[in-house]
């Protein structure tokens, strides 16, 4: 098959022109291969998209099955699954609640991750590192799109995740914010904490106090979270 | 969440739809895959690879929403017969009590041998050189133009055109390749 005739089946499985006019115009190709040909590149579209949607579904849910978490504490398990739950009515609740401003209480708590040392010589983790780099100079926009690329590319890691989440928070995409850091939230790791508090910002921002309430408890039962004091202070400022 | 807004995200491939079938389902799941030779690891993958079926055929028009027709019901079917598929290539291989929800046998095994094709495709796609999965991914997943392609790629608009085909050609070359070795 050349470049036209691959062309035009596109242009067919895109729906731009009907199948008659493909056949006309293809009228070279036998009706079997021509079947075969239009099969063989729906599948090869699909099996792109679903690389795509893989890596998609890789970063967004949760390594560990929820079994496997039951092997943390039993005060960890139920935070985290409080919090999994209150993503999910906070992401639920965005959908039917319409958006207000993001200034107020979001402008006072703002927590602005100053981002990972780079160190340009790691040069197996180089892109990584370039897309940090724009994390680092408060380019949200470029870093989103750079760390989104890694992930489309199938290379993905919790510090990738993290800073895309809160690469949207900044660009106050909210509800990305939350999707993106959703796994980090239920996981225990290096950015559960962060991710935890960013959460929290998202619905800060969102101006959904009612979510807030939900998330800052698990905060607040741990007094040696690192934004325990700032919950606290949260806690005290959210309107009766 | 109500059975069209599932059936929505799935189509648009929603990180909040995910995560609700994730909350919602991946118990019953992994409860089905202990159950039958399997672990917490096996029924995360069976969950991610039931999602991509049925994101496959909703995108394929093999799975329409009708009154009767419960999303949930529907994937936890297709998780059930994908972790029969696995089994199946496993020595010690012990069959599952024989319903399996979907509508039936022929029906299953072709929408089983879809699923491995599309698997087998990803699968080569991936040992595609570092441009070509880009430029690919770009245009086909991220549904990117091929202006914004070219822009992102520094190549022009009709490299980045002839290059989609050159890439598209491999891809089904090495598909070819490895099917039918001796074509």
């Amino acid at each position: 098959m050349n470049s036209d005739q691959f062309e035009l089946i596109e242009r067919f499985l895109d729906g731009e022109i009907s199948r008659k006019e493909l056949a006309e115009q293809l009228s070279d190709v036998s009706p079997a291969a021509l079947e075969e040909e239009i099969a063989m590149m729906k599948s090869m579209r699909i099996a792109v998209e679903a690389a795509g949607l893989r890596d998609q579904l890789t970063a967004a849910l949760p390594k560990a099955a929820p079994k496997q978490a039951k092997v943390r504490s039993l005060r960890s398990w139920r935070q985290g699954l409080a919090i999994a739950a209150s993503v999910l009515v906070l992401i639920l609740a965005y959908v039917f609640w319409p958006k207000a401003e993001t200034e107020g209480l979001y402008a006072q708590y703002e927590y602005i991750d100053p981002g990972v040392p780079v160190l340009m010589s790691q040069s197996d983790q180089h892109a990584m590192y370039d897309a940090l780099t724009y994390y680092s100079e408060e380019d949200y926009a470029t870093a989103i799109s750079k760390l989104s690329d890694l992930q489309t590319q199938g290379i993905n890691n919790d510090t990738i995740t993290y800073y895309l989440g809160a690469s949207y928070l900044y660009q106050e995409q909210a509800n990305e914010a939350i999707g993106s850091l959703a796994r980090l939230t239920i996981e225990d790791g290096p950015f559960r904490a962060r991710a935890e508090w960013l959460t929290t910002l998202a619905a800060l921002q969102l101006e959904d106090m009612d979510q807030v309430r939900k998330l800052l408890p698990s905060i607040l039962a741990d007094e040696t979270h690192p934004f325990h004091t700032q919950a606290q202070q949260l806690q005290a400022d959210l309107p009766d | 969440m109500t059975n069209q807004e599932i059936f929505d995200g799935i189509a648009r491939r929603d990180n909040r739809t995910f995560l609700y079938l994730y909350q919602e389902y991946q118990g019953q799941i992994q409860r089905m895959v202990e159950k039958n030779s399997g672990n917490a690891e096996d029924a995360l993958d069976i969950f991610q690879e039931g999602i991509i079926a049925l994101w496959t055929n909703i995108k394929q028009g093999k799975f329409q929403l009708q009154d009767n027709a419960k999303v949930s019901s529907y994937l936890f079917a297709l998780c059930r017969n994908l972790w029969i598929s696995k089994l199946r290539k496993r020595k010690d291989f012990k069959p599952l009590e024989e319903s399996n929800d979907l509508s039936d046998h022929e029906e299953t095994e072709a929408m089983m041998a879809q699923h491995e094709m599309i698997s087998e495709l990803e699968k080569h796609f991936r040992q595609l050189g570092e441009s070509c999965r880009k430029l690919l991914s770009l245009f086909y997943y991220q549904k990117a133009s091929l202006k914004t392609i070219a822009d992102q790629m520094a190549i022009t608009e009709k490299t980045a055109k002839n290059n989609k085909y050159r890439c598209m050609q491999s891809l089904k070359s090495i598909y070819q390749q490895n099917t039918n070795p001796s074509s």
